[in-house]
């Protein structure tokens, strides 16, 4: 007896929904692996990418040589506070820093602030160990340390320049408006991720 | 204070290594799996891209030296490594990527003789590295891995030397010497640090 070819559609398709599902989704392995959840952490959290994007801000608003002194020291220091978070330093009030460097760093911008070069050091120099810190206590379950390091770093570096990009447009009356505006928007994230409303 | 010193770098001499064999490509000859090599060995494309950049920011004259210095030390690491002479290095790569991304960073002309010096360690490193490979040829291997090396490198230490022309250039190269030696610093900590599970 033969049977209905609607039938016989019917068995493959419930046999092809019980099977096993083989590898769904990319697992994340090895070098690659390590490289994008590292070019992903800085990205993937608001808090850290307006942090990133504002020291670039910031860095254009001040201009040479903070412009490329602040995303130079920062991922130096950044690897610092990385350090103490591998060894297991405990660092009070992570979170918190995170957030606070946000709130600053966007005043600074929002308020058009222009310190001496090495207060802009020192500041930038503090937040980025908190930052860092944060990725350090990450980094040891990295499916490839090394990868992980070069995608965070990389991806932290790009932040930078996406805000000195966007930096460069105060030399248009309406751009310092924009960069002042964005700073404030920062800063207001920031406390957001202070009071936990984000 | 020197006792620390040596204690620290006792450390990290003892620290346990990350993989230094690597799994070649199924399918792929040994020659290609040398090509390939470097790709997926990040330690080496590290300081082989600090050395290219370093050797770039200084005065072409200055570089030529340095340059074959290090063809000729790979080429002797590799063929000791051809020969299972070697051991793995990678700590010793990573210190030298850190020190070379900080020299990069400031850019300090060094003086002519260390920049020899730095190109035949880097060289000699590298290819020693290499010794642990279980391939059927390993003569294979490394030829092919010493013939993607010297691409990357000529191609670094020319991009740096066409790059580093205009100020914005070479801010571009202390840049990327700021995370070289980011990058080696925090992979450092993780090999004194953590232990391999």
């Amino acid at each position: 007896m033969e049977k209905s070819p609607v039938k016989q559609v019917q068995k493959i398709v419930w046999m092809v929904l019980a099977m096993v599902v083989l590898a769904e989704a990319h697992s994340g392995q090895g070098l690659a692996g390590g490289f994008t959840s590292g070019f992903l952490h800085p990205i993937s959290g608001l808090d850290h990418v307006v942090a990133m994007v504002s020291v670039g801000l910031w860095g254009a608003f001040l201009g040479a040589p903070a412009i490329w002194l602040l995303p130079v020291v920062f991922p130096l220091v950044m690897a610092f506070g990385g350090v103490l978070g591998v060894a297991g330093v405990p660092l009070p009030g992570v979170e918190i820093g995170i957030a606070l460097s946000a709130i600053v760093l966007g005043i600074m911008v929002a308020a058009a602030a222009k310190p001496p070069i090495w207060i802009a050091a020192v500041l930038v120099g503090i937040f980025a160990i908190f930052h860092g810190h944060a990725h350090g206590t990450e980094l040891p379950n990295a499916a490839n340390p090394l990868a992980y390091s070069l995608g965070f770093v990389v991806a932290t570096g790009l932040l930078h320049l996406s805000g000195i990009a966007f930096g460069l447009l105060d030399r248009f009356p309406s751009g310092k408006i924009a960069i002042r505006v964005l700073g404030g928007v920062v800063s207001l994230i920031g406390l957001g991720f202070l009071t936990h409303v984000l | 204070m020197r006792k620390k010193l040596f204690g620290i770098v006792a450390l990290l001499l003892l620290t346990p290594q990350w993989a230094s064999a690597h799994v070649p490509v199924p399918g792929l000859n040994d020659f290609y799996n040398g090509l390939l090599h470097p790709f997926v060995s990040l330690p080496h494309l590290l300081i082989l891209i600090a050395l290219g950049i370093l050797l770039s920011q200084h005065p072409k004259k200055d570089s030529s030296m340095p340059t074959a210095a290090f063809l000729s030390s790979l080429a002797v690491g590799l063929g000791l490594a051809t020969f299972s002479i070697g051991f793995s290095t990678e700590t010793f790569l990573l210190l030298g990527a850190g020190l070379l991304g900080f020299l990069i960073l400031l850019n300090w002309t060094v003086p002519y003789w260390s920049l020899g010096l730095f190109a035949v360690l880097t060289g000699l490193l590298m290819g020693l590295d290499f010794a642990g490979e279980t391939v059927i040829s390993k003569a294979a291997l490394n030829l092919g891995t010493g013939v993607t090396l010297y691409f990357v490198f000529v191609c670094v230490t020319g991009l740096g030397e066409g790059l580093g022309k205009k100020k914005w250039q070479q801010i571009g190269l202390r840049i990327m010497g700021s995370w070289i030696a980011a990058i080696a610093l925090l992979v450092l900590s993780l090999l004194l640090f953590v232990k391999k599970t």
